[in-house]
């Protein structure tokens, strides 16, 4: 089985099979893939935390910024875990690591908001207080966000990755993320009238370069 | 002009199928369906034959929606990639240029792939022998 040895990145599961684990609690992998869970994600997490915490400056943060970052770190996770994993077992990206992060990144902002409100009420007004409801509910809306948000950081990242006189970036990219966010199939491209002439091997050579890509300069970030 | 009942991206299937010159005939069709499929193939004609499907589609590249209307309902946007695919007219440079737009522009990109989902799942409904297997 694919969960009793590590792949090339030294993760026992793929994607798919560690959000499957860590949503289903009845699993026997569910301890193991949490731990993998934290092993691949929280350093990630702890940066978008920070971030945000940087970026609303409440006063005196800086005297206990770490220990704030990891309360926050903490309260997300129990967010995550609330509810048999509810959370993780609705989202629906599951195929897609980057739509995944993207919505990582957009529970990581509203914790890191909800929790300063909560701790600096005299800095923020309290109007202003938001509820973590948005996580328990099947949430269309966030996930509609969060897709925004990963098709934005692909193009950008996409672009920035292109070499200088490359011929067909856009459509390159436009294969990928019609690939990756509307799963789009080799078929679906055949039959567009604009990809019909381009074959399936372009398909799949845009996409595996593509995602090669992203995964160099996502480890070069981290 | 939409169809209550009928996807924009589905009667473009019928229309790639069987138009033209032949006028869909199906029998699970509706009167209004058959209809709204003549219409669009009236003016997917037109596009045809005075030249417009590159200008059309050139029209939403380059600049953003949020100051000019997107591609979502734009049936003659539609049409004309399908001339275009037909492969009747030079399109390298319009379309990259669109392509450039669809990344740059979520909701063209969301109406881009719904229109096209449909479109393929109703060719393969329809059974179109031309489609890869």
């Amino acid at each position: 089985m694919t969960q009793d040895r590590l792949n090339h990145r030294g993760n026992r599961f793929s994607f798919e099979e560690l959000l499957t684990h860590c949503g289903d609690v009845s699993s026997c992998y569910w301890q193991i893939a949490w731990a993998e869970f934290e092993n691949r994600y929280d350093r990630f997490i702890y940066k978008k935390i920070a971030e945000r915490c940087a970026a609303m400056r409440p006063p005196r943060l800086c005297l206990q910024f770490s220990a704030t970052v990891e309360d926050i770190l903490s309260e997300m996770k129990v967010t995550l875990l609330k509810h048999d994993c509810r959370a993780l077992r609705n989202f629906r990206g599951k195929h897609s690591e980057t739509i995944f992060l993207a919505w990582l990144k957009q529970i990581a902002h509203r914790t890191t908001r909800a929790y300063l409100q909560r701790n600096y009420k005299e800095y923020f007004s309290e109007t202003e207080t938001m509820s973590l409801d948005f996580v328990h509910c099947a949430d269309q809306q966030n996930e509609g966000q969060a897709r925004r948000e990963a098709f934005q950081e692909i193009v950008a990242s996409l672009r920035s990755l292109a070499a200088c006189n490359a011929r067909n970036t856009e459509r390159d990219i436009n294969i990928f993320l019609l690939y990756t966010l509307s799963e789009f199939n080799a078929d679906m491209f055949m039959s567009h009238p604009l990809f019909k002439r381009i074959g399936h091997r372009v398909v799949d050579n845009v996409v595996n370069r593509t995602r090669d890509r992203l995964a160099q300069s996502s480890d070069l970030r981290n | 002009m939409p169809h209550r009942n009928m996807r924009l991206g589905q009667a473009m299937a019928y229309l790639a199928e069987l138009s033209p010159p032949t006028k869909p005939k199906g029998g699970d069709l509706s009167d209004s369906k058959v209809l709204y499929i003549e219409v669009l193939e009236q003016e997917m004609r037109r596009i045809r034959e005075q030249g417009e499907a590159t200008s059309i589609i050139g029209s939403h590249a380059g600049s953003c929606c949020d100051k000019n209307a997107g591609i979502d309902g734009d049936e003659a946007f539609f049409l004309s990639c399908l001339v275009v695919g037909e492969g009747s007219v030079e399109q390298s440079e319009v379309v990259a240029s669109f392509m450039e737009h669809l990344n740059n522009c979520y909701a063209c990109f969301c109406a881009f792939s719904e229109v096209f989902r449909d479109y393929y799942q109703q060719r393969m409904t329809l059974g179109d022998k031309s489609l890869p297997s």
